[in-house]
Parts: structure tokens; C-alpha cells; sequence
């Protein structure tokens, strides 16, 4: 009899379980001790951006006894994307705050229910009145807010003023300036523009997006994703950017094998001044001082350069949010993740966006009275001054369509297809995607 | 008493004793694998309800895919690749070191490593490899005056999935080493000396005795290698995530973007339906295979 109940009282032990191993840890910290809140993005330890979190972390702790916030950093862009994925796929309730890049992923998520409206309480207490111009329309769909961005990005041509000036060789304003420009970097040896496209389609996409730009401006893609009359991805505009784009892989404008490059690897290659040029985003220069702070001094930016006959103005730019948060509607701490997520855009965290990370605060800034550097002071006043932005086009897009679209850059980078072809698949996966 | 005896019966302890891991392998395998079926006849982004019934849609389109028949190229092709470097080498390895030479065990050791190394460290250890700006590969062969033959290892339509094969194969080899080893200590000693004692050279013994016993083995490992090939997918999706442009795409890379990045749940899983098929069918051919073997003897 009793071999019989342990072996019972054993079987019971196992299969239970097995079957309750997921149950214990959502009823867990919930009945004593403090309550923590979660949080998923990218910034590990060291980053520049990790210690703007942080700051406005603490503050929250101290304002709010009894809560604590576990941040959970996944590194890099795309192995947070497939966590995320994963996550949401299993029902999303594994944080309660998350790194969003806003436009057409979030919209997604939102749609099916995933994310908590923020809009009535943006409007309640002057919330959403805080942040800059255009910053919250990256967050936005179906006329509701779901997201806070903390800071807004640009995508600049970042340069090695040491090797442009050893080599006399003036910043590029048109195109053939900068294809002349490379030509004679090569012929010196020197890496022209340094590029990843290794798991990293989308550092390709940025020189394909202002090009389409420069060409045509901001209508086509507008329209095209809109799903306008008579839009399509197979307009002009498209087509001679990637023809653009396939003649500065011609003329070796970038790095020999820069397909098997990854993003990294990109920065390494730049600030080790191998290479002269390197198209990014306004993180960048916060990373090189960071970094390489001895190179720090060398680095200066230029505006993409127009292309001759193009409707585009120089001062569009391509750009978006890349550090913006988001909560997931399963939270069962929405008062407190909410006044988590209003210290994110106070000025105190504005400040540490500036000052640590030198990146552009989301939030309204008076950028006169702030102590920086005329790098990020110029950087900043190309997002005031620009005449439209560009929202980076895999995040404007649904995920399916981006996917397309991204392994169709890389095709065009790899010569493997010709720019009507791309144009042509593009569209028709839009036209089933977006009908 | 009498439910003493009912305990002690010898099947009903199997009995109890699989039940655990039956329900696991019911929960875990079997139900998911209805489930995706189910799901494959959904055009379904995977988040809310499932809905969109398409019935065979996603089975057309993907015959009709060019991006599926490219990975499945891929694919045969890494099964073709493993077996013909993966294989002649275990075998050589493993006639070495379970001869008379010095220092076996470390041997044995080095070449097993890479097993026990974890496959991202793997991958990140050969980017760097060959990474072609800076990485150890092209710098050596710039050093040694072969400047014209550097590449970008990764980023060459044509040449990314070779140089992934290669790392898959530098891991592999050591298992099938052991796999081997294993086989020949168990070859009769008699066998040897006999052979010894006729005047055979050590070729000779190699040729006429341990590889035709070895051939049991060398149906397994072939099997073993060619489904584990089908459904190869880590040190692809760590080295170049299948690109570029789908270069290197395998089915299992390709299930995973289009299930997970692109949303398409349903398209997803008839990709995973029909790697399943594709894998199921090799087992059943491999089990055919070593039943007869067993039948023969």
C-alpha cells in the first residue's frame, strides 16, 4: 500500500507540475514586497541610452515607494524584434512597458488590442502638449496615442573631417559630388562610405530612402502606402532611386563585401578611420563619443545630397523615433506604469537624452539655454528645420510588407534583380498586404 | 494483497513510468503539430482569432513560391554537402585516434569541442572570421600576398551559404566522430589480429575489415545527418539570417520570418507542415533502413 501512495503521491508531483510550472510565477510578487514593473528594450549596460532610462527609473522609484523596475535588454534591434514577436505570439503579457519604433508595427499591436490607449490621459493634464512637433504622430493610429517617445531620431551623412581634409576634398552637395567624392577616397584606399547588410537590410534602406526622396519627395511613398488612386511602388521615383542605388554599388561606393558586414562591425570600420563616410541615425555620434571618444573630434555630418532633376528638397529628411515606449494593455499596474511613462518625458529625462546620450529629446526643448556640443546643437537643428520627415519606411509599413521590402533592398544591393523588377514585386505585395 | 501483485506487475510499472513522458510528448509534439496543421488553412496573422478559412491557399502559393524552392535547394543542398565532407572525415578522424598514437584523448577532446561550444558563440567566432574587412581570413590572405582571392565570405550571393556549410561541417564532424570511434572499439579484436596474422598492411585492414563493418554506422550517421540537415536552423539564422537576398535561406529560416517577422501564422505553418512531412518521410526511410540491417543479421 504504501509503495503504491508514494508512487501515486510521485506521479502526481511530476505531472502537476509539469502542467502548473507557467501558473506560479504570474500569481507570484503580486501578494508582499514590492511590485516590479517590467520593462524591454534595447539599451544593455554601457549604452549611452541605458543611463537616460535609468535616471528617469530612479526618479520614479523615488516618487513611488513600493514599486521596483526590472529592465530587461535584448542588445540589438532584431533580436529584440524576434523576443518581442515571440512574446506577443504567447499571448503578451511577459512585461508591462516596451520599446516601440511607432508607425506600422504598433499600429498592428494596437489593433489587435495588445497596447494601452494613452490618448485620454495625454489630453487629461497637458501631457501630450509637452512633446515637439510631429514627434507623436510617429505613435499615433486610428486618430488614438499609443506610445511615449522619448527621443526623435534623423538619419545624417556622418563624416571623417581628418580624411576628407588630407585627401582636399570638399563636402558633397549633389550626388555626382558624392559618387566624385567616393571615386577619389577609393582611389586613396580609404573605405568611402562604410555600410551593413548583413541581418541589417535596414542601414541599406536609409541610402534607398533618400534617394526616393531626393528624386521624387515625399509623395510617392506617402501615397503609395496610402493606397491612393493611381499610387503605386512602381512609380518613377522608385524605380531611378534603386537604379541610383545600384550605381554607387557599381562605382564602389561602399566597402569590398559590405553585404556580408554586419551593423557592429559598421561602426568598428568608421571610427577606426578605415572609412570615410557612414549614413545613420542621430545615435550615432552619442555611441562614437562613447566609444572612440579620440575620434569624437573628427566627426561632422552633411545633408544626403540632392539628386539633379529631383523634386526632393535638401532639408527633407529621413528620420523617426527609435527610443519610444509603449505599454501592453495586460499591465495590472496601468496608474503607476503611466506616471513611469510621464517621467520619461519629463525635462529631467529631456536633459539626460541631451546630455548623455546627445541624442534629440521628443519632448519640447529649449535647446538655447542647454549645455552642448555644436555637433548634437547643429544635429538638433536639422529635425527643427527640415521640410518634412520621412518615417523610416520598414516601420511605416505592416510587418509583412516591410519584410518584403527590406529583402528586396538587399536584393538590389546584391544586384540580384534590376529596380523595375523590385518595384514591380514590391507592389504586388502591397496590393495583396494594403487592399 | 491483491493490488500488491497489480503494482508489481512489470507493465503496469512501464506503464506508469512512460505515462509523464507520453503526456509531455503529447502536449509538446503531437498536439502542436495538429495545431499548425489546422492553422495552415488560415490566412491568419497569428495575434487575434483565427479566421480567413483559405483552405489549400498557402499550400499553392508556397509550390508556387520561388523563395520556398530556393531554400529547399538549399536545404538538399546542405544534406548533400554534410554527407560528403562531414562523413569521410569523422571516419578518418576516428580510424586515427583509435589507433596507437600519441596524445588520443586530447585529440579526441579538440576535435569534440565544437560540439560543446554553443552554437551562438560559434557564430559570432566565425563572423569574425570572416569578416571581410577586418576579419582573420581576408587579413591572412592579404599577409600572404593572396590579396586577390579575399571575399566577403557572408555577403556573396554565391558564397554565404558555402561558408556557413563549412562552419555547420567543423561542428558537426566531431559528433560523428565519436559515433564512429564508438563503432570501431566495438569491432572484435580477433578480427584485427587475425588479419595481422595473415600479413595484411594497415590499409588493407582499413579497407577490408573496419570500413565494411562500419557501414551499419555510416547508415545511421547518414540518416541522422540528412534529417538534421532538413531541419537545420541555428548557425544559419545566427551567420547571415538566410540572406543575403535569400542566398542562404533554409525551409526553417524562411518558416521562421515569415511566422514571426512578416505575421503570416498561416503561411508559417504550412511551411512548417511540409518540413514536418519532408522530415517524417526521411525518419520512416531511415527506420526501413536499419530494420533491415537488424533483419540480416
Amino acid at each position: 500500500m504504501y509503495k503504491k501512495v508514494m508512487l501515486g503521491f510521485l506521479m502526481a508531483v511530476v505531472v502537476g507540475s509539469l502542467l502548473f510550472a507557467t501558473g506560479v510565477e504570474d500569481g507570484g510578487g503580486k501578494a508582499e514586497g514590492p511590485v516590479t514593473l517590467k520593462i524591454w528594450d534595447i539599451y544593455p549596460e554601457g549604452a549611452p541610452f541605458r543611463a537616460v532610462l535609468d535616471g528617469a527609473i530612479e526618479r520614479f522609484k523615488s516618487s513611488t515607494p513600493g514599486f521596483e523596475v526590472e529592465s530587461i535588454s535584448y542588445g540589438d534591434m532584431s533580436n529584440y524584434k524576434t523576443k518581442f514577436a515571440t512574446m506577443i505570439a504567447s499571448g503578451g503579457k511577459d512585461t508591462d512597458i516596451f520599446q516601440t519604433w511607432g508607425g506600422g508595427q504598433l499600429a498592428m499591436y494596437a489593433r489587435k488590442g495588445f497596447v494601452l490607449d494613452l490618448t485620454e490621459e495625454m489630453s487629461s493634464d497637458g501631457w501630450g502638449e509637452q512633446f515637439a512637433e510631429a514627434a507623436l504622430t510617429f505613435v499615433s493610429s486610428d486618430d488614438k496615442i499609443w506610445g511615449v517617445p522619448i527621443e526623435l531620431a534623423n538619419v545624417m551623412f556622418y563624416y571623417n573631417t581628418e580624411l576628407f581634409e588630407k585627401n582636399n576634398l570638399d563636402v558633397p552637395v549633389t550626388f555626382d559630388e558624392l559618387l566624385a567624392v567616393s571615386k577619389k577616397l577609393k582611389e586613396n584606399d580609404i573605405i568611402p562610405i562604410v555600410l551593413a547588410l548583413n541581418k541589417a537590410e535596414w542601414v541599406g534602406d536609409f541610402i534607398y530612402q533618400y534617394l526616393v526622396t531626393r528624386v521624387g519627395g515625399l509623395d510617392p511613398f506617402m501615397e503609395a502606402i496610402a493606397r491612393s488612386p493611381g499610387a503605386s511602388f512602381e512609380d518613377p521615383a522608385f524605380i531611378e532611386a534603386a537604379e541610383l542605388l545600384q550605381t554607387m554599388v557599381a562605382s564602389g561606393c561602399f566597402q569590398e563585401g559590405f553585404m556580408g558586414t554586419e551593423y557592429g562591425s559598421m561602426r568598428q570600420i568608421f571610427t577606426q578611420e578605415k572609412a570615410a563616410m557612414m549614413l545613420m541615425g542621430s545615435w550615432l555620434p552619442g555611441q562614437i563619443a562613447k566609444e572612440a571618444p579620440q575620434m569624437y573630434q573628427k566627426v561632422d555630418f552633411f545633408k544626403f545630397p540632392a539628386v539633379k532633376g529631383g523634386q526632393g528638397q535638401i532639408t527633407d529628411i529621413v528620420g523617426g523615433t527609435n527610443a519610444s515606449f509603449a505599454v501592453l494593455s495586460a499591465t495590472k499596474y496601468p496608474e503607476q506604469v503611466i506616471s513611469l511613462m510621464k517621467e520619461f518625458s519629463s525635462q529631467e529625462t529631456a536633459d539626460d537624452v541631451l546630455g548623455v546620450a546627445k541624442r534629440l529629446p521628443a519632448v519640447k526643448y529649449d535647446f538655447e539655454q542647454s549645455e552642448m556640443d555644436s555637433l548634437t546643437r547643429r544635429i538638433a537643428n536639422e529635425l527643427n528645420e527640415s521640410t518634412g520627415i520621412q518615417l523610416y519606411y520598414d516601420q511605416a509599413s505592416t510587418p509583412s510588407l516591410a519584410q518584403t521590402h527590406l529583402s528586396l533592398i538587399a536584393s538590389l544591393f546584391a544586384n540580384t534583380i534590376t529596380p523595375k523588377e523590385a518595384s514591380a514585386e514590391w507592389e504586388a505585395a502591397a496590393e495583396k498586404e494594403l487592399r | 494483497m491483491h493490488k500488491r501483485r497489480v503494482l508489481n506487475d512489470v507493465n503496469t510499472t512501464i506503464v506508469l513510468f512512460l505515462v509523464p513522458a507520453f503526456i509531455l510528448y503529447i502536449v509538446l509534439v503531437v498536439i502542436p503539430i495538429f495545431k499548425s496543421l489546422e492553422f495552415s488553412f488560415f490566412r491568419w496573422d497569428g495575434l487575434g482569432a483565427l479566421e480567413n478559412f483559405v483552405a489549400f491557399d498557402n499550400y499553392i502559393s508556397i509550390f508556387k513560391d520561388r523563395i520556398f524552392w530556393g531554400s529547399f535547394s538549399n536545404n538538399l543542398f546542405l544534406v548533400f554537402f554534410s554527407i560528403i565532407t562531414q562523413m569521410p572525415f569523422a571516419i578518418l578522424l576516428a580510424i586515427a585516434l583509435t589507433s596507437k598514437i600519441k596524445g588520443k584523448s586530447f585529440l579526441r577532446t579538440m576535435y569534440f569541442a565544437p560540439q560543446i561550444i554553443s552554437t551562438v558563440a560559434t557564430g559570432y567566432l566565425f563572423y569574425y572570421i570572416f569578416e571581410p574587412t577586418f576579419g582573420l581570413l581576408n587579413e591572412t590572405l592579404k599577409l600572404i600576398g593572396l590579396q586577390n582571392f579575399t571575399q566577403g565570405w557572408l555577403g556573396e550571393p554565391k558564397l554565404a551559404l558555402l561558408s556557413v556549410l563549412f562552419v555547420i561541417s567543423w561542428r558537426f564532424v566531431g559528433f560523428y566522430m565519436v559515433l564512429f570511434m564508438a563503432a570501431i572499439e566495438g569491432i572484435s579484436n580477433e578480427l584485427f589480429e587475425a588479419a595481422r596474422i595473415d600479413g595484411c598492411t594497415k590499409f588493407q585492414v582499413v579497407r577490408k575489415i573496419t570500413l565494411p563493418l562500419l557501414s551499419g554506422t555510416l547508415k545511421t550517421a547518414c540518416i541522422l545527418s540528412i534529417v538534421g540537415s532538413i531541419k537545420y536552423f541555428d548557425l544559419v539564422w545566427i551567420m547571415t539570417a538566410g540572406g543575403p537576398a535569400h542566398a542562404s535561406e533554409l525551409i526553417a529560416t524562411y518558416m521562421y520570418k515569415k511566422t514571426f517577422l512578416s505575421w503570416e501564422m498561416g503561411y508559417g505553418s504550412a511551411l512548417a507542415f511540409i518540413l514536418f512531412i519532408i522530415a517524417f518521410s526521411l525518419s520512416i526511410i531511415f527506420m526501413r533502413l536499419t530494420s533491415s540491417r537488424q533483419d540480416k543479421k
